[in-house]
């Protein structure tokens, strides 16, 4: 390590911070000043959780708030670190959406960003036999 | 954005003299430098440069607390109405030592160069960081408040944040980052270690990430592209009439050179030698001379070279200063029109 850049080492130590108390109250906090609905909240890393996976929904004047959102989440991580994942928008609806679905991860959220792609893999899979 | 504070700093380096041969030391301090500055010799540079505006002493060295003088500089500093602050390497602060000099301090930097391994081999000596550690509490409960002093280098800045979280442990109310100069001895023991603009900016983004954490206030000496840009007026001198608008850091040196701005700004810069003639007669000759005026120009230059960068982000003021002052320009001290361009003429080169 003694060769490193302090940066490189700076970066590393980044990725690996774990989420704390404080870090998932800042989440909550921010998510109690919002109009969007959580539908799904799912702790990466077992006991010790690394990552938090949020999917939440807005609907008509409240999606505004989307901007919002993605501005926590940018604070939330250059305070905190972790192995971002960049967040993911769904529209329902064109040209004008009923709903926006916004999914957020926190902190290092990769075994559940795996889980969706294999679910997608598993939908592809599924699409293809079903066009069988 | 003020580089001193907002005072102009007198800062006095009294001796070379120290209880350790630190591997970054910029003025190759150690145990067997002897000389110092006879304090009465100080005494007439401090009235001087009271009288000439400079608000604070900052005393450093060598180890300052090994300066037999330095009660009684710190006592004439406070009756003069400067502020006083010492930089040391805590190691010798504690009992009767730290005692007769905590009355007339206003505050202390004590040198913490990051966790413990780190801390040991850049002071050559194991066991340092453990003692300055324990001298803390005597720091603390004398009642200056005191900082830390982390030297940054190309390899260290993961290091701030334990330091950081020292400091909230111990009482410390600020972190100052230094970024390694490559002088006296680092340019033989730690030749490759000067931060690039990786490190500064990687050090700058922690500063900002962890100042205020726990009352601890960080500080990177390091300024970016944009802050050049927005703050011409803090950096290039305004009133270059005034020792203080073109100097506001003069320091003296262990040889009793008194020099502006930089340790290693170019020796035409310097003032002259306190040995030959008191600082105001010194103070008021430079003024005079072309020196001052040409300093303030390289400041200029300086100003307009960093301000155009568009491949570097992050910068040590001083230190870019000084390089400047070394290479350019080349003619000085031959007469200069004022506010001409500083490039020397091919036919004095």
């Amino acid at each position: 390590m003694a060769n490193l850049r302090g940066s490189e080492k700076v970066l590393a130590a980044w990725k690996r911070r774990t989420l704390s108390e404080e870090s998932v109250n800042e989440i909550a906090e921010s998510l109690q000043d919002s109009p969007a609905v959580v539908e799904k909240a799912v702790f990466s890393g077992g006991e010790n959780p690394t990552g938090l996976s949020l999917s939440l929904s807005l609907k008509g004047d409240d999606m505004d708030w989307c901007g919002s959102g993605l501005k926590n989440w940018i604070t939330w991580h250059r305070k905190h670190g972790g192995n971002p994942i960049p967040p993911r928008i769904f529209t329902e609806g064109i040209p004008f959406p009923d709903v926006i679905r916004l999914e957020l991860t926190y902190g290092d959220a990769r075994d559940f960003q795996r889980s969706l792609e294999t679910d997608r893999f598993d939908q592809n899979a599924i699409a293809q036999i079903k066009g069988r | 954005m003020v580089l001193t504070g907002g005072s102009p700093v007198l800062q006095v380096h009294p001796s070379r003299r120290c209880n350790l041969a630190c591997g970054h030391c910029y003025s190759l301090s150690g145990p067997h430098q002897a000389g110092e500055l006879p304090p009465g010799l100080l005494s007439g540079v401090l009235e001087d440069a009271a009288r000439l505006g400079y608000l604070q002493l900052a005393v450093s060295g060598g180890e300052p607390l090994l300066y037999r003088g330095l009660p009684e500089l710190l006592r004439q500093a406070k009756a003069l109405g400067m502020l006083t602050t010492l930089t040391t390497n805590g190691m010798l602060a504690s009992g009767a030592r730290w005692e007769v000099v905590a009355p007339f301090l206003d505050a202390a930097a004590i040198s913490i160069d990051g966790i413990e391994a780190d801390h040991d081999q850049i002071r050559g000596q194991a066991g340092a960081f453990r003692r300055t550690v324990e001298n803390l509490e005597s720091v603390r409960s004398s009642g200056v408040p005191f900082g830390f002093i982390f030297t940054l280098t190309q390899f260290n800045a993961d290091s701030l944040r334990p330091v950081v979280e020292l400091a909230a442990q111990t009482g410390a109310r600020s972190v100052q980052v230094h970024p390694l100069s490559l002088q006296g001895r680092a340019l033989e023991k730690m030749p490759a270690a000067q931060p690039d603009q990786v490190e500064l900016l990687a050090a700058l983004a922690e500063a900002r990430m962890l100042n205020g954490k726990e009352g601890v206030r960080v500080h990177v000496d390091a300024i970016t592209l944009r802050q050049v840009r927005a703050f011409r007026e803090q950096l290039v001198p305004a009133q270059p009439f005034l020792v203080t608008g073109l100097a506001p850091v003069l320091m003296v040196g262990a040889d009793g050179s008194i020099l502006p701005l930089a340790h290693d700004i170019d020796r035409r810069f310097h003032l002259g030698q306190i040995h030959q003639a008191p600082l105001a007669v010194l103070a008021s000759d430079w003024l005079d001379s072309r020196a001052a005026e040409v300093l303030a120009q390289v400041c200029g230059q300086t100003w307009n070279e960093l301000a155009s960068q568009s491949d570097r982000h992050a910068f040590y003021w001083y230190d870019e200063v000084a390089a400047r002052s070394r290479i350019f320009p080349p003619c000085f001290p031959a007469p200069l029109p004022l506010g001409k361009d500083l490039r020397c003429p091919a036919e004095l080169r």
